[in-house]
């Protein structure tokens, strides 16, 4: 059309004149037309194609979000300590009262649909449609100022509900999918498993130390969606499966648990001690069956608060068992004997003389009630419990060797646990010159001055069940992922403590203390046991830690059981009347629910520390065929 | 007329450029309109069938007769277009279309195809007073009726075509420039006055125009069709995207996708090179359209009608890519041959037919 065409046939009119120029004019304003839009297509499409893209791209493509479980944390049976339970949650999107969200209708009829669909979720999630529409009416005015689109109206649905809201897709009311943690055993070793932040990840306990095992990796989805949020088939562009948290398989033994948790409470609630720690391990392995302390928490949301738990005091986030230093008292003179008889300090032969008072530098030692105990031997230092008689033994074998004789038995360093705050003991906090002093060495010896944590005290206890061999504690023994083992923590040996000769010999003597000793309160029919009474004075005056340690069988050691009561209320502190009751009950319970065969099926010992104990308070000995039995199956 | 010489001046390229052109508006249509529940792109073949039978008989019916019965048909058009706001099928909210038994006729498109007629009749006639203020002000008068019938539909783009092929065939037609300026600049003069009084100018409309400007920058409102279909458009690059794989299109992120905006289905699906082979089509059409505008030997009449017709169709390209790459304000005129729509089609079709039949008609008969 912009052609300028001449013909040869005809003359140039006036007209055909102007015609020409007229079509040249007007093809020129064509002409520019066409330029401006080839212009404006060769900048759009040439020089800024690839941005285009990209902004197309983001304009049609959607990011599904695949969301991830935590994983579950099992005792060693496979039962479940921590698990997810779906909670769902119930909303309303005041959005829809615009007519350009819920498409081109009165707003009479826009409520209409609402206060329908209101009273069909009520009657759906069973609460009250006076409540729902004081939600809703609060929902849609505030609506113009905040132009929220999601208002929760009830939470704590369950997968059915949710299920069943879903299909029926009342008008503006939608579902919010979730996940709720639940310990099934509420506050039995909720300091061990722990709790979860708001946030999702662990705050406490194995949720804290197996978080990245635990935590799944959310994955998504990269699809084409069309302008109604509608994915389109067949254009998924990236694909990241969610990925579920690991599945992490304890030592913990859930009956073992609630045993000692229920022995704890009764001890609460008897001697209203400060706290009380129950350590349960296994010799052979290292396996911490059991961690209570007390006071403890429950972590479980409360029934109908949309996942709200109570709070925690902080004190009973307290770790007693790991993540606490004690000065342990006299449970630590089996250390001290047998590291003395294993490194021949001393011969189980050899004999000190206990007057009922060692002075030492300013001070002097006493042992426990004012007692004398005359010429003793190591045999007998543990039995009766005699300071005068561990510190000469301390004091033979110096203060270095006593503090590598506690650090061979491992009080002194920090198990490799995943929980939070675990703790090591200290031979001193003192670093002068004062540090190995005669004094300090006399009392070291005895459990006072020293410090270490209840599970490094059983642990050491275990190494001696163990034919001195010791472990290290164990509370984690796989990773599964999707039922198969991604990871296995076989138990691990530390060392050798002491030999396996002079290990059994200490047995024996700890068996004495059960028998004939301090610990006859821990006699348990059926089967022997070795153990140790402990009571140790706190900074404050009359204030005690009672504590007793049990090993059982003594003949083929299962177990050992470490109850700790700090600062009961007096006259009742000594171990022997706090711990060793509480030992007795927990150790019989196991044996009978681990099917444990008797090793003293004649309660030989058992007899033997009755009558003991008769004798002590003075009344006649029971008649034979009175003898208290349980019977096992 | 005698076969030889229908044979001898009938434009063969231009019927070339015009079935390329059908072919590549049903491809286009079928790439964008074959997932739909019922594609437009089926309905479309039928439309071109009838196009090509009424182009044909365009082509065998001599135009003097056309334009002579053209004041009937134009008294019959504009009665349709009164008809149109009284009973009408709305869509969009707009009322465009009447059902005639199942047939659903659009009298705007029809009306571009009288005014053209009666145009050359009227300016034919006054051939040699076509200069003067009185015949041009007459011919306004003629064409203003439809196009306030049309803007009352309300149509801003078919009025807007109609007054365009009214200042192209003044011009042709020999109007002095300076008067077709004055009243083009009377007119934006008088928009500018509607804008900021009344209720003509409908919101919508002054929207579409803020976008353009630049004031409306709401990329989820009012500008939202421009943006997308610029981003459509731009997103196929230099190659394009390839048929069938126009992602922002098909999502329908584009609005009248297979009708005012199916040219961004061309600009994401073939890219730069596509956009170019189309505006090139046009282009020959043009070209075929012009020559016949400027052959020596054409009638007045004959001039007048190939420059209406041309018009029309340069005003419909220009305006309707122009509103897609976002360089002019969105008014809802179609694509001609590519746009879904019977009725445009349909006059499309008829109005090449008209040069046809303009070239072979041309040097005995004469007014």
């Amino acid at each position: 059309m912009n052609e300028k065409m001449v013909s040869p046939l005809h003359g140039k009119s006036r007209y055909s004149g102007m015609r020409e120029k007229r079509v040249m004019f007007a093809g020129c304003i064509g002409a520019a037309g066409y330029a401006a839009i080839v212009i404006r297509l060769f900048s759009l499409q040439c020089i800024h194609g690839r941005e285009m893209r990209v902004r197309a791209e983001e304009v049609c493509s959607r990011r599904i979000e695949l969301a991830s479980h935590r994983g579950n944390i099992l005792d060693c049976k496979g039962r479940p300590l921590a698990v997810n339970l779906y909670c769902g949650t119930a909303g309303f999107d005041p959005g829809v009262i615009r007519p350009d969200v819920s498409g081109a209708q009165s707003a009479q009829q826009r409520m209409q649909r609402i206060s329908s669909a209101l009273t069909q979720t009520a009657s759906l999630l069973h609460v009250s449609t006076q409540h729902l529409q004081t939600i809703v009416q609060n929902a849609l005015s505030s609506e113009p100022r905040t132009h929220s689109r999601w208002v929760p109206v009830c939470s704590g649905l369950t997968m059915q509900q949710a299920a069943a809201l879903k299909q029926l897709h009342p008008f503006g009311f939608g579902v919010e999918d979730g996940m709720e943690r639940l310990y099934p055993d509420g506050m039995d070793a909720a300091q061990v498993i722990g709790f979860l932040g708001p946030n999702g990840n662990g705050q406490a306990g194995l949720e804290w130390g197996c978080n990245k095992w635990l935590t799944g990796h959310n994955g998504f989805a990269r699809v084409e969606a069309d302008a109604n949020n509608r994915e389109i088939p067949g254009t998924l562009q990236a694909l990241k499966p969610a990925r579920d948290g690991m599945t992490v398989c304890t030592t913990l033994d859930a009956d073992a648990q609630r045993i000692a948790t229920a022995a704890a409470k009764k001890i609460m609630a008897e001697f209203h001690p400060k706290g009380v720690s129950i350590t349960i391990v296994s010799p052979s392995t290292g396996d911490i069956k059991a961690m209570v302390s007390l006071p403890a928490f429950n972590a479980n949301p409360i029934a109908g608060s949309g996942g709200k738990r109570p709070p925690i005091a902080l004190q009973s986030m307290q770790d007693r068992c790991a993540g606490s230093i004690y000065e342990p008292g006299s449970t630590i003179k089996a250390f001290t004997l047998s590291y003395a008889l294993d490194r021949d300090f001393i011969a189980p032969g050899t004999t000190f003389y206990c007057s009922g008072r060692f002075p030492i530098g300013r001070h002097a030692i006493h042992c426990a009630k004012g007692e004398i105990h005359g010429v003793v031997n190591a045999a007998k230092i543990l039995r009766v419990s005699c300071n005068i008689g561990a510190a000469q033994v301390g004091l033979r074998m110096g203060g270095r060797n006593l503090q590598e004789a506690f650090t061979t038995f491992g009080l002194f360093s920090t198990p490799s646990l995943p929980l939070p705050g675990v703790e090591r003991g200290h031979w001193s906090f003192d670093f002068s010159a004062m540090r190995y002093s005669a004094a300090k060495t006399a009392r070291a010896a005895f459990g006072q001055a020293v410090t270490t944590t209840p599970l490094a005290l059983a642990m050491g206890y275990a190494a001696l069940a163990n034919k001195g061999v010791l472990m290290q504690p164990r509370l984690v023994t796989d990773l599964q992922q999707g039922g198969t083992v991604v990871r296995n923590f076989p138990p691990v040996q530390v060392r050798r403590a002491v030999s396996a000769d002079t290990a059994q010999e200490v047995m024996q003597m700890l068996e004495g203390v059960v028998t004939n000793g301090t610990g006859t309160s821990a006699a348990l029919p059926g089967y022997t046991v070795a153990g140790k009474t402990g009571t140790a004075s706190l900074y404050r005056p009359g204030a005690y830690t009672g504590s007793f340690i049990g090993i059982v069988p003594a003949s083929a050691p299962r177990v050992v059981i470490l109850v700790t009561v700090r600062d009961p209320e007096p006259p009742h502190y000594y171990g022997a009347e706090v711990a060793a009751p509480a030992f007795q009950s927990i150790a019989a319970q196991l044996m009978a629910i681990w099917h444990v065969p008797q090793d003293d099926p004649n309660n030989l010992q058992y007899d033997a520390a009755q009558a003991g104990a008769r004798a002590q308070m003075g009344l006649p000995p029971l008649p034979e065929n009175k003898t208290q039995t349980i019977s096992l199956h | 007329m005698n076969e030889e010489k229908t044979s001898k001046n009938l434009d063969i390229p231009l019927l070339l450029v015009t079935a390329l052109l059908c072919l590549f508006g049903e491809v286009i249509l079928y790439t964008v309109t074959h997932g739909d529940r019922e594609p437009l792109y089926k309905k479309q073949i039928i439309w071109f069938a009838l196009g090509w039978v009424s182009l044909l008989t365009a082509t065998r019916i001599d135009y003097h007769f056309l334009v002579r019965f053209s004041r009937p048909l134009y008294v019959l058009n504009l009665l349709l277009l009164a008809l149109v706001l009284v009973v009408s099928h709305r869509v969009n909210g707009a009322s465009r279309w009447v059902r005639l038994g199942g047939f659903e006729f659009q009298p705007s498109e029809t009306a571009k195809l009288f005014v053209i007629l009666i145009l050359a009749g009227f300016f034919t006639r006054r051939r040699k007073k076509a200069h003067t203020p009185r015949i041009l002000f007459l011919s306004l008068m003629l064409i203003a009726l439809p196009v306030l019938l049309i803007f009352k539909q309300p149509d801003l783009g078919t009025a807007l075509v109609v007054l365009a092929i009214w200042g192209g065939m003044a011009y042709m037609a020999g109007t002095p420039g300076r008067y077709l300026i004055g009243l083009t600049l009377t007119g934006l003069a008088l928009f500018v006055i509607l804008w900021n009084t009344g209720h003509v100018i409908k919101t919508y409309q002054k929207q579409r125009i803020e976008v353009l400007l630049g004031t409306d920058t709401n990329t989820t409102g009012a500008g939202y069709h421009v943006t997308q279909a610029r981003i459509a458009i731009g997103s196929g690059g230099f190659w394009g995207k390839g048929l069938m794989h126009g992602s922002q299109v098909r999502g329908g992120y584009i609005p009248e996708k297979q009708t005012d905006f199916i040219f961004t289905a061309v600009g994401e699906q073939l890219g730069f090179l596509g956009c170019t082979a189309l505006l090139l089509l046009y282009a020959w059409l043009f070209w075929r359209i012009g020559k016949t505008v400027m052959a020596p030997d054409q009638d007045h009449g004959g001039r007048l009608i190939a420059a209406g017709v041309l018009t029309m169709i340069a005003f419909h390209v220009i305006e309707n890519i122009g509103m897609n790459v976002g360089i002019l304000p969105v008014a809802g005129v179609p694509l001609p041959l590519v746009s879904a729509g019977g009725s445009n089609v349909l006059v499309t079709l008829f109005s090449i037919g008209l040069i046809e039949s303009i070239r072979i008609h041309r040097p005995e008969i004469l007014f």
